[in-house]
């Protein structure tokens, strides 16, 4: 799927929080969302499956402006992955996955065997079929942001939101679960907060500064230690692994502005 | 745990091959062993229901076994029975089993079930295990009418204390909606809060009425307060019957959006439900569940608590199978109470919320501190 935002302004109560944000995420692209606390990543996720009315502006899927879609149209399309798993208490993996299916419920919600069979696969690509009946307030962080891709894997959308999900995780979680979400194939976005992550996942990146898209394109092209201290306030240097040639950067500490700002 | 190396492509999540043949589509075994342990669960509890209702039906000081009972309510309902017109039950018999017993455990069943379903669902709203029928006022709002038409003297007719409690239901309805209701939006804390403080705000009332009236007023107003089927007429039943019929068509059609509820208003809104929609349906239907009965049988308390959390230590957490457990389990909870509260003590009769306390309470208590609640995360 195409999603495009078209001069999208966003309000959370009454406060601007994006400002004519316009980007566009090509189908089977993931696009990394990346910015400071605040500058509006989480604010655009929300608008693109419809959950928050831009003041102006649109969300288009393929074209389609998302305000025009009714909550079950979109939710077939579109798929998140939400910032701080809610309390899931009683559920095991297995139901919880199984959630991803509710817009596409059949008669009297009954679940089909064509439910199974994909809550069945999406367990498999996020490698939770071992936990399928496990309690999920039982399980660790890395296990239960797992299941969290499970469920909107099971959803089949064409466009999958992530907000943070690699927040709290185990280094290893964090490249396992970026690896299986750029293995999908389907367009994503996902709003991150580690830049190498960034660096190594994303085809393209959009960087915020308060509700500004101040930069888009390919993460090596954009991630300059210039961008990386006027956005983030931090110095950085970039390097290449000397093995696998593959572009990082290395943060050295809060820049010189940021120091003033605080004293 | 090591990190698993996945290695997928687009191809293999590409929709879901239904007719791909010869493949066999596991439910987890979790899921399946409580779906069975739900199904098992309904058929038993209803058929225990039938035989407490049969012996309701037999119990008393009229003498009578549960088969003559069982006999006599099918002569009524079926045209033709032999033992209707050849003289084996006296007048009294008949009148004490069709005109006083049968519509009493129904009521007691319905009542039970009607406050379970109505239980189920504002837990649902509100995603608060303490939350319970009374929590948004309903019921304090029903006392309030009840108590106003006693103090005015009316009590004599029946019809009129019932008329008035539902009516005193639906205001107290309506002005939870209208304060709680904000922004587009029923937030499920502001709805509790409201729920309470209204639901104290009624209570006052009710007091100031209770305490001012004439002494002999004081026991129609416990009487109704304290909640009682032993008043039941057959005409009674045709409230709660029907608001009990919608709110399981509410079930039926919401099972998985209410499930999605649970796990959070963003969540479910990402999940393709219409959260606030879902909200004030299921509140009315728990409104007009609680109104219904309450206007007929008074403040039932604990029922509404109790039966769906019990619910979900046994099946789980899947609206799917709650409600069904809990609409036949809170109908046999309370129809049993009946028996036991008319019979334990006869002639005498206990309130039925002291039997309801001293069963259920040490029940739910020994259910709670097992391993199946550790599960639906009650040792939190």
């Amino acid at each position: 799927m195409r999603l495009e935002t078209l001069d999208l302004t966003l309000n959370r109560g009454s406060r601007e929080v994006v400002t004519e944000a316009s980007v566009v995420v090509e189908q089977g692209e993931v696009l990394g969302l990346l910015g400071a606390n605040g500058s509006g990543k989480s604010t655009i996720l929300r608008a693109c499956f419809g959950a928050l009315r831009p003041v102006s502006g649109q969300v288009r899927l393929d074209g389609a402006d998302v305000a025009t879609m009714s909550r079950r149209e979109v939710a077939r399309r579109v798929a998140v992955m939400a910032q701080e798993p809610p309390d899931e208490f009683g559920l095991t993996v297995a139901e919880s996955v199984l959630l991803g299916r509710t817009p596409h419920r059949g008669v009297l919600g009954r679940d089909s065997p064509g439910d199974w069979l994909v809550v069945g696969r999406a367990m498999e690509l996020a490698g939770v079929s071992a936990l399928a009946d496990r309690p999920v307030h039982r399980l660790s962080g890395g296990e239960r942001q797992r299941t969290l891709l499970a469920r909107a894997i099971a959803q089949e959308a064409e466009l999958l939101l992530l907000d943070e999900p690699t927040n709290h995780l185990d280094v290893s979680y964090r490249f396992e679960l970026m690896h299986t979400v750029a293995e999908l194939g389907i367009t994503t976005v996902v709003a991150l907060h580690e830049l190498d992550l960034a660096l190594a996942y994303c085809d393209r990146v959009a960087v915020l500064d308060r509700g500004h898209v101040v930069a888009l394109g390919e993460p090596a092209d954009i991630l300059t230690p210039d961008l990386v201290r006027e956005v983030f306030g931090v110095e950085a240097s970039r390097i290449t692994d000397p093995e696998a040639g593959t572009p990082h950067l290395l943060l050295r500490g809060t820049s010189a502005r940021v120091r003033e700002r605080n004293t | 745990m090591t990190p698993t190396d996945i290695s997928v492509t687009a191809d293999d999540i590409s929709p879901p091959a239904l007719s791909r043949p010869g493949e066999r589509v596991a439910v987890p075994a979790a899921i399946a062993r409580r779906r069975w342990r739900a199904r098992l669960l309904t058929v038993g509890l209803g058929a225990a229901l039938l035989v407490v209702i049969a012996l309701s039906a037999s119990s008393g000081t009229v003498d009578l076994s549960a088969l003559d009972a069982a006999r006599l309510v099918t002569g009524h309902l079926l045209p033709g029975m032999p033992w209707m017109s050849d003289g084996t039950y006296t007048l009294l018999q008949d009148q004490v089993v069709w005109q006083f017993r049968l519509p009493r455990a129904l009521l007691a069943a319905l009542a039970g079930a009607a406050l379970s379903l109505a239980g189920v669902f504002i837990q649902a709203v509100v995603r608060n295990p303490l939350a319970e029928p009374a929590i948004i006022g309903v019921s304090s709002g029903a006392g309030v009418g009840a108590v106003t038409v006693v103090v005015l003297g009316a009590a004599a007719v029946g019809a009129w204390i019932g008329a008035a409690a539902f009516l005193g239901a639906a205001v107290a309805t309506a002005a939870v909606f209208w304060v709680a209701y904000k922004n587009g939006s029923i937030a499920p804390q502001r709805l509790v809060l409201t729920g309470v403080a209204l639901g104290t705000f009624f209570s006052a009332i009710t007091s100031y009425l209770t305490l001012t009236t004439e002494a002999q007023n004081v026991f129609s107003v416990m009487f109704f307060l304290l909640g009682s089927v032993s008043a039941a007429t057959m005409t009674d039943l045709i409230g709660p019957l029907m608001a009990l019929m919608v709110a399981i068509g509410v079930s039926l059609t919401s099972g998985r959006a209410v499930n999605a509820l649970q796990v959070g208003d963003e969540t479910a809104t990402a999940l393709g439900v219409r959260v606030n929609r879902l909200r004030s349906v299921l509140l009315l239907a728990a409104a007009l569940l609680t109104g219904t009965v309450v206007s007929v049988a008074g403040g039932i308390g604990f029922v509404g608590l109790v039966v769906p959390h019990i619910a979900r230590v046994l099946v789980g957490s899947d609206h799917r199978r709650i409600v069904p457990v809990s609409v036949a389990g809170g109908a046999l909870f309370l129809c049993g109470a009946d028996l036991i509260a008319r019979t334990v003590s006869a002639p005498a009769e206990v309130p039925l919320g002291i039997i309801t306390a001293l069963i259920g309470v040490p029940f739910f208590l020994w259910l709670m501190r097992g391993r199946a609640a550790d599960e639906q995360g009650m040792s939190r």
